[in-house]
């Protein structure tokens, strides 16, 4: 049985705090388990034990939150700010190299992939 | 210069290798995997999951040897048995099956029936100790291994058989590790947990004999609501009319079976001329983890104590349920799978309370409880050389020891050997000493 919050689908038999947390950007393991304590899950709830009501609580606690392309955004804006302040380290990210000291004559793999002015994720 | 023509090489090669279709061989290797046996296919029958789990639940004992001339065990008649290896009969067998006393990790499947070696040092000294009135709460202790559990389904028998209602808490993990559902009850002021109680409630109206259920007359009146596709029917039991076991085997809406369980405790208590045996199996469970790990609305951990379930345990080990007939009794019993901690032996007076130690080593609450209770301790002693020498020769007549040992020794030398390695009489190490050295 397929459960859908907030235009994902969630199989049935997942947990609902673990899977709150691996879907959603933005969420983890520990803001999953506070809106599982406030609506009052017991911590191993699965999916398919979820009323037309309950889910409709989780969509309302998760609307209320930071989270997906909003959580995104903020960090578009962070490293923007960055560049704009023309701080060091807005400057590793335009050039996709790493930020935090890190060496850079082998790997920084991540960094290349990730570090950019329009940060996806 | 050379790295590229390299990495050219291995991405061509990758290439070549196209993508692994079903049955082909994967990977870069040219020698074709004919060779390789198969992977192993699971089947519904196959045995790959935990070993100690499914060794418990596979029905292994189907093949296991019969031994004749295996004496039951007689309660009434306790010294006919004694030093003696037993088997249950087929009326204590059922209850404790439903009662969960027979554990994993007990070498049951090794033999036909799960057997039992009636003890002078524990049987009869602790059904001595729970004759006498002094000590209506026990607490038994002892080392892992040394056969608490095993005691502990000896009661149960002597009790089944005595007609005494038997309650029996297996596992109080299973309430405590947030897997069961949970909702704040007003009207009890405690969490209650439906799906728990529902199995505990089945457990206790089928490891009972009906008839002594049926002899319990309820002493109030009580009105339930069942709620089906079909409608809405109300679920009455009148004083005096309906019995114990109408309100055990009533199947009312979950959100009143905290009242339910109340109820069926209270009717336990209050009656007179039932005695009722309540048991804990890994109570030190309880000892070391006070707090579960259920979350109220605020993300806190919840207290056992705030539990309905863990209330009424600790209610009964502390004596807020008065145990109104004079042969109820309340009989805990610790684990040593569980974490060890020192509200017991503080509770037992064996060390002094240090109030400035974190609360998951001392928790005072429990230790007030226990102390309120005057839970006496009952250690289980571990074995004499002639029990471990009744033990062996019933485990040569099982044909669970390896020919090996049985040719090469006489019972004598074999005891001697074997009642070494157990550690001078550790019942756990004495049979893993015989079955788990094999090659």
């Amino acid at each position: 049985m397929v459960v859908h919050i907030l235009g994902k689908a969630f199989k049935g038999k997942e947990v609902i705090r673990i899977a709150l947390a691996s879907k959603f950007y933005g969420i983890g393991e520990q803001t999953a388990t506070t809106v599982c304590s406030k609506l009052g899950f017991y911590p191993w709830m699965r999916m398919h034990q979820l009323s037309e009501a309950q889910i409709m609580g989780i969509a309302s606690e998760l609307s209320n939150m930071t989270i997906e392309d909003e959580a995104r955004a903020v960090v578009k804006r962070n490293i923007a700010l960055k560049k704009s302040i023309g701080t060091y380290e807005g400057l590793r990210h335009v050039l996709h190299l790493p930020v935090r000291g890190q060496h850079t004559r082998n790997n920084a793999r991540t960094a290349r992939k990730l570090n950019k002015l329009d940060r996806k994720g | 210069m050379l790295r590229v023509q390299s990495r050219g090489i291995c991405s061509s090669a990758i290439r070549q290798a196209g993508v692994a279709g079903k049955g082909k061989s994967q990977g870069f290797s040219k020698t074709t995997t004919g060779n390789r046996p198969a992977p192993k296919r699971i089947t519904p029958t196959t045995l790959y999951k935990n070993w100690p789990n499914t060794v418990h639940t596979a029905k292994l004992n189907h093949n296991a040897q019969a031994v004749v001339d295996v004496p039951l065990f007689n309660p009434s008649n306790l010294n006919s048995c004694i030093d003696n290896v037993t088997y249950f009969n087929g009326k204590q067998t059922k209850a404790l099956r439903h009662l969960g006393s027979f554990k994993k990790g007990q070498f049951n499947e090794l033999f036909v029936k799960p057997i039992s070696l009636v003890r002078q040092g524990s049987t009869q000294k602790l059904l001595k100790q729970l004759a006498s009135k002094d000590s209506p709460r026990v607490i038994i202790t002892g080392e892992p291994g040394v056969g608490k559990t095993s005691l502990l389904a000896q009661m149960h028998a002597c009790a089944v058989e005595d007609n005494q209602i038997v309650v029996n808490i297996s596992y109080p993990e299973l309430f405590l590790n947030g897997r069961n559902d949970f909702f704040f009850d007003k009207e009890l002021k405690a969490y209650v947990q439906p799906m728990y109680l529902k199995n505990l409630i089945r457990k206790i109206s089928k490891a009972n004999d009906k008839t002594l259920l049926e002899s319990v007359k309820l002493s109030k009146n009580y009105k339930y609501i069942k709620t089906t596709l079909k409608g809405t029917e109300d679920i009455t039991f009148k004083k005096g009319e309906n019995t114990l076991y109408d309100l055990l085997s009533a199947s009312i809406n979950a959100n009143l079976r905290g009242s339910q369980f109340k109820d069926i405790i209270n009717e336990l208590y209050s009656q007179k001329n039932t005695p009722v045996l309540f048991t804990v199996d890994n109570f030190s469970r309880m000892l070391t983890g006070a707090f579960t790990a259920y979350k109220n609305s605020n993300n806190e951990p919840i207290h056992l104590l705030e539990l309905q379930i863990g209330k009424t345990v600790m209610d009964l080990a502390s004596g807020d349920i008065k145990l109104n007939n004079d042969k109820s009794r309340v009989l805990l019993a610790i684990s040593g799978v569980d974490r060890t901690n020192r509200t017991l032996p503080v509770a037992l007076g064996k060390i002094p309370a240090d109030p400035y130690i974190e609360r998951h080593i001392y928790e005072p609450k429990f230790v007030e409880i226990l102390q309120k209770g005057k839970v006496a301790e009952f250690e289980v002693p571990k074995l004499s050389k002639e029990d471990a020498k009744s033990l062996i020769q019933y485990y040569i007549d099982a044909k669970v020891v390896s020919h090996k040992d049985i040719e090469s020794k006489t019972l004598e030398q074999l005891t001697e050997e074997k009642y070494f390695l157990s550690g001078n009489g550790n019942p756990r190490e004495l049979i893993k000493s015989l079955v788990l050295t094999h090659k």
